[in-house]
């Protein structure tokens, strides 16, 4: 039986709302965009203010002078809206970058190398482990732009094992592709459970 | 636009849009009301999970990392409850966190359909199960949350100091982690440079399927131990937990979707090669 | 001091100080190192939720413009905008977001807007499917047909109505794409690596901002 929830309506409104722009631009879903923007901000200050609260604030609170630090930091970003004082806020934003820089590039070597370079190296012993292993080698030629060949001989092969790479990137990306298909059929699926269980009560 | 002069192979690559659109959605509401039952396949990659989650033991402690949104709730609630059914079941503890805006309120809205779950095998919050919140710094909150868990949280979710809440007592850091698993649609590999990479712990990833492509070498790798893919991974996973849920009534839709864009990318193709034959 | 030395050169010591701290936390387990580089992930963990903030701070003033401007209907929308921004942030605040009062207006307002946003991109992926991919090149064609293959593997009634299709989609997924996405990982690790190191070492500046601001 159909919903008589206030709230279940207005969601299957901005449901049905935001789906119109697929249609064509209309009042109700730049009605919808709007709300979903005006939320969406509001959500991050609200998630923000706690994490300020809980991490900063309260143990400054309790004794905790270092804190003082990122507090002031983290204010001192708002310095970008004044044409004056704007290079205030290139002290905190230094000190994310770093942060953030540091803490990604230290795994990189190890994470997306090492590891995956190890096991790149197979046992040529099967027909999928061969293929395995051109295909890595050959793709990765195809991203080596600056050896190009200074001997005409080699010149042609070069460009046929470039263009192979080529080819097995498309093939990777086709899959690719339809990967993408499913998941966006499976996120707007969950959209289309609600319409018709809660709000329709057909489920 | 195709006009009425137009052969038919003109007219094939320009069905309008609306017709796309409206096939579509049909192509979803009629597998949702009429569902088949179609047997589901399990990959290696969720038999990994599976197999990883059945060596838990109860002093074990597991984290959540609830950090979907609701664009891909669908998937990842459905996906996020099988794989805490099967840890309860292992009698595991549970730390469930957030690095994602919208995790706090996700999570509410996936513990109103587990909380039946944790009552039946009598858990109790603070001592079997904890939410602490939402943490912000995208990796550098996971860096921090790897090495000291107290410099992200220093209360849960509803306000409870972490030193007054038993489990969290003997919860610090990477070392009391027996594993983690992830259920996001954003930079799922920076779970694995931050808790596998530097301390080895064992991680798992649930992601939408557009991601499983530049995930997969990780899992070949051994890097990451476990992996849902998507909608389809959460319904194999509630298959092997016997629980089918939300994600097993979508394969449904994955039938009927997917073919019917199939029929779209073979039309518009086929079109597209008669017209050039023809010299159009 | 010099203007350049406060609003340039101690930013990037900064970066370079902070990037190295960092880098060596992971590289050399010494306690106290690894203790200070914890207390600056927290301070990186406040400074970022401060940085949240900047985004709301943007909508604000662009929307007080647009009031101000009056321009057609446009300011009857900023004028809803941020009454939703600031019925979200007061409750938020104010009750706080585990609160039933910020769950409700989460649930009924945001959740569907979110959950509906950007899966309703289906929409344009399936008309860019029908009119964009074509076999007009040898890679064009392969990315169609691997494509076809794949989306029809996907779909379970036809995966066991012919299983060789599970075959041939894991075979695809799990051998070629694997090995294809791992060489275009290295090439991207190389890049990030490398990024990653002119930033911590100074020789990339934009993050700082541009240079009529020294």
């Amino acid at each position: 039986m159909i919903s008589t929830d206030p709230s279940i309506w207005v969601m299957a409104f901005f449901t049905i709302a935001i789906t119109s722009l697929a249609f064509r631009d209309n009042p109700l879903a730049k009605f919808a965009e709007h709300t979903f923007l005006a939320a969406q901000a509001g959500n991050l200050i609200t998630m923000a203010w706690r994490n300020i609260r809980s991490i900063g604030l309260q143990p400054l609170m309790k004794g905790s002078m270092t804190m003082l630090i990122p507090l002031l930091f983290g204010v001192a970003l708002y310095t970008r809206y004044s044409k004056r004082y704007i290079w205030v806020s290139r002290y905190p934003t230094a000190m994310m970058v770093g942060i953030g820089t540091g803490v990604t590039v230290r795994a990189f070597v190890e994470f997306q190398f090492i590891q995956q370079i190890i096991d790149t190296f197979k046992p040529l012993n099967s027909f999928n482990n061969i293929f395995f292993v051109a295909t890595v080698v050959i793709c990765l030629t195809y991203f080596i732009y600056s050896l190009t060949p200074k001997s005409p001989a080699l010149e042609k092969p070069m460009s046929y094992v470039t263009r192979l790479g080529r080819y097995l990137m498309m093939i990777a990306f086709g899959a690719s592709m339809a990967n993408t298909v499913i998941t966006r059929v499976g996120q707007y699926a969950g959209r289309i459970m609600f319409l018709l269980y809660d709000w329709l009560g057909l489920g | 636009m195709a006009s009425k002069q137009d052969g038919v192979w003109i007219k094939l690559q320009h069905i309008p849009r609306e017709i796309l659109y409206l096939l579509i959605i049909i192509s979803m509401i009629v597998p949702l009301l009429r569902p088949m039952g179609l047997p589901i396949t399990i990959s290696p990659q969720t038999r990994s999970l599976f197999d990883s989650l059945n060596t838990l033991e109860p002093a074990d402690v597991m984290l959540e990392f609830v950090d979907w949104s609701a664009g891909s709730m669908s998937f990842h609630q459905p996906g996020c409850i099988a794989v805490s059914f099967q840890a309860v079941k292992r009698g595991a503890k549970l730390v469930f966190l957030s690095t994602s805006t919208e995790g706090p309120l996700m999570y509410e809205l996936m513990l109103e359909k587990f909380q039946s779950v944790f009552d039946e095998a009598d858990y109790v919050y603070g001592e079997d199960y904890v939410y602490l919140g939402y943490v912000a710094g995208e990796e550098t909150a996971r860096a921090a949350i790897a090495s000291d868990i107290r410099t992200a949280f220093s209360s849960d979710y509803y306000g409870t100091s972490l030193d007054e809440i038993p489990l969290m007592q003997r919860v610090h850091n990477y070392a009391d982690y027996s594993m983690i698993i992830s259920y996001t649609m954003g930079s799922p590999e920076s779970f694995v440079r931050q808790f596998n990479t530097q301390y080895g712990v064992i991680t798992h990833i649930h992601c939408g399927e557009m991601m499983t492509p530049t995930i997969l070498p990780f899992w070949a790798s051994g890097q990451i131990t476990g992996l849902l893919n998507g909608g389809v991974g959460a319904a194999e996973m509630e298959v092997l937990v016997k629980r089918p849920g939300d994600a097993v009534k979508l394969t449904d839709v994955y039938s009927f979707s997917n073919i019917l864009v199939f029929v779209f990318l073979i039309i518009g193709n086929i079109g597209f090669i008669m017209q050039r034959r023809k010299g159009e | 001091m010099s203007t350049k030395l406060v609003r340039k050169t101690v930013p990037l010591i900064i970066t370079f100080l902070v990037g190295l701290l960092m880098i060596g936390q992971w590289f050399l387990k010494i306690p106290s190192l690894n203790e200070l580089a914890t207390s600056v992930q927290q301070w990186g963990i406040i400074i970022a939720a401060f940085a949240m903030g900047l985004g709301s701070v943007n909508i604000i003033i662009r929307n007080v413009h647009r009031i101000q401007k009056r321009e057609g209907t446009d300011w009857l929308y900023a004028i809803w905008l941020l009454a939703i921004f600031f019925l979200f942030a007061i409750v938020g605040i104010g009750f706080g977001s585990a609160s039933s009062q910020y769950r409700y207006i989460f649930n009924t307002i945001l959740q569907p807007l979110s959950a509906t946003m950007y899966p309703a991109t289906l929409f344009f992926l399936v008309s860019a499917i029908y009119r964009t991919f074509k076999t007009r090149t040898v890679e064009g064609g392969l990315f169609v047909i691997v494509g076809a293959i794949i989306l029809v593997a996907n779909a379970p009634v036809m995966a066991a109505t012919f299983p060789f299709l599970v075959s041939v989609k894991s075979w695809i997924m799990d051998v070629e794409l694997t090995a294809a996405y791992r060489a275009i990982l290295l090439g991207i690790g190389l890049g990030a690596i490398m990024l990653g190191f002119r930033v911590i070492f100074g020789l990339e500046t934009t993050h700082l901002g541009r240079e009529e601001e020294t």
